[in-house]
């Protein structure tokens, strides 16, 4: 047992984490826009679900620094040495971030984070995807054909996130309205369609996320490497 | 492609709704037993507790038969073939108790249910163990061990189940009576005490769970 077990364990539980803790926000999400429930309830099931959803999202910033450490490790990986350990700060930096942006919801600081965290995921895509394809393409930086495949099935899961959060803005603004002005048909069908509207996506995190790591268990057996 | 890959990836997926399910629930009970939540808002917190705890009470029925396949698949235990089979029918048959023990909670073939899948965990606690052990002793009926160890370490995780399952079981009717009767002192402290005292076998459980996981990871020479 050495330290690359450790790290393969903790790849692991970041997607225990992330697609398992996921089971419960999808589920209160159904009961937040049930009309039957009062404002208050309704309230409380968000604020469940949204320290529940925190899980995943910590676990989407954290598998990444931990499956470079992997691939580095492995040899695969141009990011070694210093830029290993920037990444970390980064990643650790970014949980920080995250971590404040649902702390405090609802402030203009928190408003002001989370369009800089959009502005940071989209750069994040570029720089996970752009390599990715070049490596694919023979030119490197990445050794391997299978972690090229990983990251970009990996950037997909990253785009379905996006995808969640730009399909879902319309809800926070009728629960918003939900909370001062109360039910109207407008109101629930709002809600209701903006969480229609994100299922797809959260779906596609979960297949993204199961085919990585189907890829990251078996990447000796399909490709040999 | 190989079979092991589909088999390594259900094992995988089994842990991710048992441990990562788990979480929901604990939170869960967490805001169950918050005096500021109104009954409505307990209720259906209940409700995702309940939907969210179906799912490791599934999958840790599954967990032995799958890692059992991965095992013969790698030659390290016994049960191969029919035997295998057997293990798959009697996994299928516990799973059809347990699940009808859940869905008719309350009812006395209910009960009936919920006493047999207790003896089947009593059993299954103590042919584990020992098998464990002679392994690990003898080098019979598991050759590695590692493996040896994980199933001990199942053990382990099924008798914290039941140490979960006897420390909650008086939630149930206390949740039926704050419902029926509100907010008091009285109520609020039957709520809380199972979701304390459940506490210290769930951090066992998932500690039992995340050893076993790092185990078959590096599958250490022991």
């Amino acid at each position: 047992m050495d330290w690359q077990d450790i790290f393969k364990l903790l790849h692991v539980l970041t997607f225990v984490y992330w697609v398992g803790a996921d089971l419960g926000v999808f589920y209160a999400a159904r009961l937040v826009v049930n009309p039957k429930y009062s404002p208050e309830t309704r309230a409380t099931l968000l604020k469940t679900l949204a320290w529940i959803d925190m899980i995943p999202r910590y676990m989407l910033l954290l598998t990444f620094p931990v499956g470079a450490t992997l691939a580095a490790n492995l040899g695969i990986s141009p990011i070694d040495g210093v830029w290993l350990y920037l990444v970390w700060i980064a990643a650790a930096a970014w949980i920080v971030m995250a971590w404040q942006i649902h702390h405090r919801e609802g402030t203009d600081a928190a408003r002001r984070l989370t369009k800089f965290d959009l502005v940071l995921r989209l750069a994040f895509l570029a720089a996970l995807v752009i390599p990715a394809i070049t490596s694919l393409a023979g030119a490197g930086p990445y050794e391997t054909q299978w972690l090229p495949i990983k990251i970009l099935l990996f950037a997909g899961a990253v785009a379905c996130g996006v995808g969640i959060r730009v399909t879902f803005t319309p809800f926070g603004a009728a629960f918003g309205k939900l909370m001062t002005e109360g039910s109207s048909p407008a109101v629930e069908t709002q809600m209701s369609r903006s969480l229609a509207h994100a299922v797809p996506f959260v779906i596609g995190i979960w297949v993204f996320a199961a085919i990585t790591a189907f890829l990251g268990m078996n990447h000796e057996m399909l490709f040999g490497s | 492609m190989d079979p092991q890959t589909i088999w390594i990836m259900i094992h995988v997926v089994l842990l991710v709704y048992w441990l990562g399910a788990d979480i929901s629930v604990f939170y869960c009970s967490l805001q169950i037993i918050k005096p500021a939540n109104s009954r409505e808002t307990r209720a259906a917190i209940a409700k995702v507790l309940g939907f969210v705890n179906a799912f490791p009470g599934i999958v840790s029925i599954l967990m032995l038969p799958v890692g059992l396949m991965l095992a013969s698949g790698k030659g390290l235990s016994p049960i191969t073939g029919g035997w295998l089979a057997l293990v798959w029918g009697l996994a299928a048959i516990w799973l059809l108790i347990s699940v009808s023990a859940a869905s008719q909670r309350g009812t006395p073939l209910g009960k009936t249910y919920a006493t047999i899948d207790l003896w089947i965990r009593y059993v299954l606690i103590a042919v584990l163990t020992i098998a464990a052990l002679l392994s690990l002793t003898g080098g019979a009926p598991f050759t590695s061990n590692w493996l040896a160890l994980k199933v001990l370490l199942f053990a382990f995780v099924l008798v914290c189940g039941l140490g979960i399952r006897f420390t909650f079981a008086k939630f149930g009717p206390a949740f039926g009576r704050f419902m029926a009767e509100g907010s008091t002192p009285e109520t609020e402290a039957g709520l809380r005490g199972p979701v304390m005292r459940v506490k210290p076998w769930v951090l066992a459980l998932w500690s039992g769970l995340v050893v076993m996981a790092l185990l078959g990871i590096a599958q250490p020479l022991l």
